[in-house]
């Protein structure tokens, strides 16, 4: 075996190209999908101002504390999309034309990003939406009879609670344990490259 | 001009992904995958760099992106729907090559398929963002590597 003999052996091995079409329809797919993606964020938005106006309108609340409700649960609802929309960079701003180090060096940083995304954000989309949906509550528990109340605030308190100690943990343990996988891939092929450049 | 970067570097880009995950239908996804930039990007293409350093970079990327998708690569033991254009004894060889190139450190087995492709090591340093020099001492013992596993193949 020679230099020459694993040329010939690489240089041997061909494929049937798949037709042009099909690449064709794979770009119009993924175009479609930012599409897509932009429609329904858009639409998430229409939607929330339209249930603010909606409820402002029907149930007239007195409280100020029920407005601010209102509107926090519905920003938290907008603001979760939004950020994910504005910290992930579309395919055009990705530098997959660049070389492989600054390539890994951009995919670590967007992957860091993700976390971020993934756990801090998050976490204040919970809070947001809690404050919201308590702040909202107030007017109508304070109107109850007091055991009733109490009941009331009890099971809101509970399901807060579920959310933030049970439900938020599991999708937060979800989503980051796949990033920190790839995030620690990364850094590993990085090294390969540090030794060598 | 995208028919003609087309027909031109399938085969390339099809051997550099192969290079990299031995599976014949990723390959094919991966291979997509990067004509699918290509041509999402071609009319960003500057002439900074020759478009073949352009896009063996879209293609190495993209392989790298892999990490993403799956814990393991699987392996092609044999293969499948492939053109074999030389004798049985040759492709049982060729499988070999490409199995052993596919069990290399990532960076080592975009350096190797790049060399293979008859890619200039100038050319490979600045697809990688590598030193010259490292990538001709690297491309120097992966052959070694691959030259002594060979050996060991015909025994």
């Amino acid at each position: 075996m020679n230099n020459n003999e694993l040329n010939r052996l690489w240089l041997g091995k061909t494929s049937n190209p798949p037709t042009i079409d099909e690449i064709r329809v794979r770009l119009h797919q993924m175009k479609k999908k930012k599409q897509v993606e932009r429609f329904v964020l858009g639409g998430i938005v229409i939607l929330t101002i339209a249930a603010i106006i909606t409820i402002w309108i029907f149930f007239q609340p007195t409280l100020i504390s029920t407005k601010v409700g209102i509107i926090v649960t519905l920003a938290g609802m907008i603001f979760y999309p939004l950020a994910y929309y504005r910290v992930i960079p579309n395919l055009n701003e990705f530098n997959e034309d660049s070389t492989s180090s600054v390539f890994l060096e951009a995919l670590l940083k967007l992957k860091g990003r993700e976390k971020f995304l993934q756990t801090k954000v998050l976490g204040a989309y919970f809070i947001m939406l809690s404050t919201g949906l308590f702040l909202y509550l107030f007017e109508y528990i304070s109107k109850m009879d007091t055991i009733l109340a109490w009941l009331f605030c009890l099971l809101t308190i509970a399901w807060l609670m579920f959310n933030w100690f049970y439900l938020r943990p599991i999708v937060v343990k979800k989503n980051t344990a796949k990033l920190n996988e790839t995030i620690e891939k990364v850094k590993a092929i990085q090294q390969q490259i540090e030794l060598f450049r | 001009m995208f028919e003609d970067i087309y027909k031109k570097y399938w085969q390339k880009v099809f051997r550099l992904c192969m290079g990299y995950v031995n599976d014949t239908e990723l390959v094919k996804d991966l291979a997509q995958e990067t004509f699918v930039i290509v041509w999402n990007k071609l009319s960003e293409f500057r002439n900074e760099s020759t478009i073949d350093t352009w896009i063996y970079r879209i293609t190495s990327n993209t392989c790298l992106r892999q990490i993403e998708q799956q814990k393991r690569f699987p392996r092609d033991e044999l293969p499948t729907d492939l053109v074999i254009e030389n004798e049985p004894d040759v492709e049982s060889k060729t499988t070999f090559l490409y199995k052993c190139i596919a069990e290399l450190h990532e960076i080592d087995r975009l350096i190797i398929s790049l060399e293979l492709e008859n890619v200039k090591q100038e050319e490979i340093a600045s697809i990688l963002g590598l030193s010259k020099t490292n990538v001709r001492v690297k491309i120097h013992r992966i052959k070694e590597k691959l030259m002594e596993k060979f050996k060991k193949y015909h025994e």
